[in-house]
């Protein structure tokens, strides 16, 4: 059990000791850019439980991020929009979002799983667009209209604690969906990714498993989404339901390695500082233009993107050692 | 009745008709083959048996009707599919590939895995190997391996010596011939005429999605029509 989970121990330690070196000069900054790059990989790593794994691409995930935070936000926020409405804790808003996120996919989603490629992502698009346009159209006095719903109570103050609280979510997201993904029923919804038809002939009711993988999709998302807007002290229908976010999302899978869980966590966060970093260069819809390039060169060069490179590695590093304990050299 | 009976069996893609009244039947612990070119409507037969495709007519297999059955429900039933060679789950290993089909058979899975690796002890020397990295011969093995793990009592083998070297068709041969042995039904569906002649009890001629022939081997090979097209006589 250890054995398996060392690397997974060895990571936890050193993102745990990292705020320690924050009196000595460690810079703030960099911290609040992790506590974005683990909510980025949360989204990440539960897109890729349900696209990569199953190869249903979803263009929907922040249908199920935005509906989730939306439900907390509104049932927490303080102003009190017309008509007032009760206050409720976050104790109880926070798994009001995810029942929501579940709840909502549930209804959505499910009867898009009926159709298969690019029919399922449309699909899925169309309901984030819908949900967005719903917001902003709808009873504006409840969901706060184009403007959203801003100043939310957090769930913890200050950067160091986010820190934590993320980093939390992060892991145990993180460790959960890689031991699914590694046991038999990983294995079944990857051979769903591969072929279908197949696995249907093999006597396997794929519709079951990928209902699983979407539920596990849709609470993981919905879990990043509540803690998420509560970071963010705000929620606008803009920032919920951007492309910007679903390219993040799906671009984190892609170059950390679909269908692997630890390639999509790295992904978020190496998109993350990528994009703080490159801000000064590349500004605007330039953005936008450096995600595609980037996901094309991944796709064609490299489809296993990041985690592919750290096996390719590995083996050569393996190959080399037997080679030098049978050869000398 | 017969194991399996197929009557005015019809299948369409779109508005393309892939087959037209196919009937024929299978007695159980038989073992028959569909010779056919190309595009005759072979693969789209076995996969209407199992069923992946629409289609009009009559499928009974031991006295159930498997009219609009889902596949999981036919494969319950007991009837495995080993698929052409390339439909196998490359970036799996030996061992995940044959687990994946022995989902419906859990209580019976060491049973089925150890019967497998007896009857292809190749698969069992490359359990941990990625599918991909395997030769055509060893593919097609692992697809017979993973129809097997279904426990089946009909098994639907399409083209099982495709592409294929005449030394690994000789294995696959001493395959078939065991599992004949352990009294399961099997349908091959092949463009390979001699192999299926030696192995089937009785062909049928599939072209252009209808069954034009049909007979013993030795009844077949005595037509001109198939001394012509298949063996160049």
């Amino acid at each position: 059990m250890i054995r398996r989970l060392r690397w997974w121990l060895i990571a936890i330690a050193v993102m745990c000791v990292l705020p320690l070196f924050v009196p000595l000069g460690f810079p703030v900054s960099v911290i609040r850019l992790l506590v974005m790059g683990s909510y980025l990989a949360i989204f990440a790593m539960s897109w890729d439980m349900m696209s990569g794994h199953t190869g249903y691409i979803s263009f929907g995930h922040p249908f199920l991020i935005g509906l989730a935070g939306y439900v907390t936000a509104f049932l927490s926020h303080q102003e009190g929009f017309q008509p007032p409405h009760i206050v409720l804790p976050l104790a109880v808003t926070l798994p009001l979002g995810v029942a929501a996120a579940v709840g909502g996919g549930m209804l959505f989603f499910f009867p898009s799983m009926r159709v298969r490629g690019p029919y399922f992502a449309l699909v899925s698009l169309a309901f984030m667009e819908i949900l967005h346009r719903l917001i902003i159209a709808v009873r504006p006095e409840f969901t706060g209209g184009d403007r959203g719903l801003p100043n939310l109570p957090s769930v913890v103050m200050g950067a160091i604690p986010n820190y934590y609280l993320s980093l939390g979510l992060m892991f145990a997201t993180a460790i959960g969906l890689w031991y699914v993904s590694r046991s038999n029923v990983g294995n079944v919804l990857k051979a769903i990714r591969m072929d279908e038809d197949v696995v249907e002939a093999s006597g396997i009711s794929t519709y079951r498993f990928k209902r699983f993988a979407f539920l596990l999709s849709a609470v993981t998302a919905g879990l990043g989404g509540v803690f998420y807007t509560h970071y963010l002290a705000s929620i606008n229908p803009r920032r919920a339901f951007s492309a910007i976010l679903l390219l993040d999302i799906i671009i984190s899978a892609v170059i950390g390695g679909m269908g692997t869980i630890v390639g999509p966590m790295f992904g978020g966060y190496f998109l993350t500082f990528i994009l703080e970093y490159l801000r000064p260069y590349l500004f605007g819809q330039w953005r936008l233009l450096a995600y595609a390039l980037v996901a094309i060169f991944m796709v064609i060069y490299k489809p296993k993107g990041f985690y592919g490179i750290a096996q390719d590695v590995a083996s050569w590093f393996q190959t080399r050692k037997r080679r030098s304990a049978q050869y000398g050299y | 009745m017969a194991f399996l009976e197929v009557k005015d069996l019809e299948a369409y893609y779109g508005k393309a008709q892939a087959l037209k009244s196919v009937s024929f039947n299978v007695e159980k612990g038989g073992c028959i083959g569909i010779i056919g070119p190309n595009g005759a409507g072979k693969s789209t037969l076995l996969d209407s048996i199992i069923g992946l495709t629409d289609w009009r007519g009559q499928i009974i297999f031991n006295g159930v009707d498997l009219h609009r059955l889902t596949p999981r429900a036919i494969v319950k039933l007991g009837i495995g599919y080993a698929p052409e060679r390339g439909n196998l789950f490359t970036y799996m290993d030996v061992k995940d590939n044959l687990l994946v089909g022995a989902y419906l058979a859990r209580e019976k899975i060491d049973e089925n895995l150890g019967e497998v690796f007896e009857m292809l002890p190749r698969l069992e020397e490359r359990q941990k190997q990625q599918a991909e990295t395997l030769s055509g011969g060893e593919r097609q093995m692992l697809s017979l391996g993973r129809a097997f793990m279904t426990d089946p009592k009909l098994l639907l083998l399409d083209e099982p010596t495709l592409g294929l070297a005449p030394i690994v068709i000789s294995r696959i041969a001493d395959v078939l011939e065991n599992l004949k042995k352990t009294g399961i039904t099997i349908v091959i569906a092949e463009q390979n005429v001699t192999f299926t002649m030696t192995h089937a009890e009785r062909l049928y001629l599939l072209e252009r999605g209808q069954l034009t022939m049909g007979g013993t081997p030795e009844e077949l090979r005595g037509e001109e029509y198939i001394s012509k097209t298949y063996f160049g006589v």
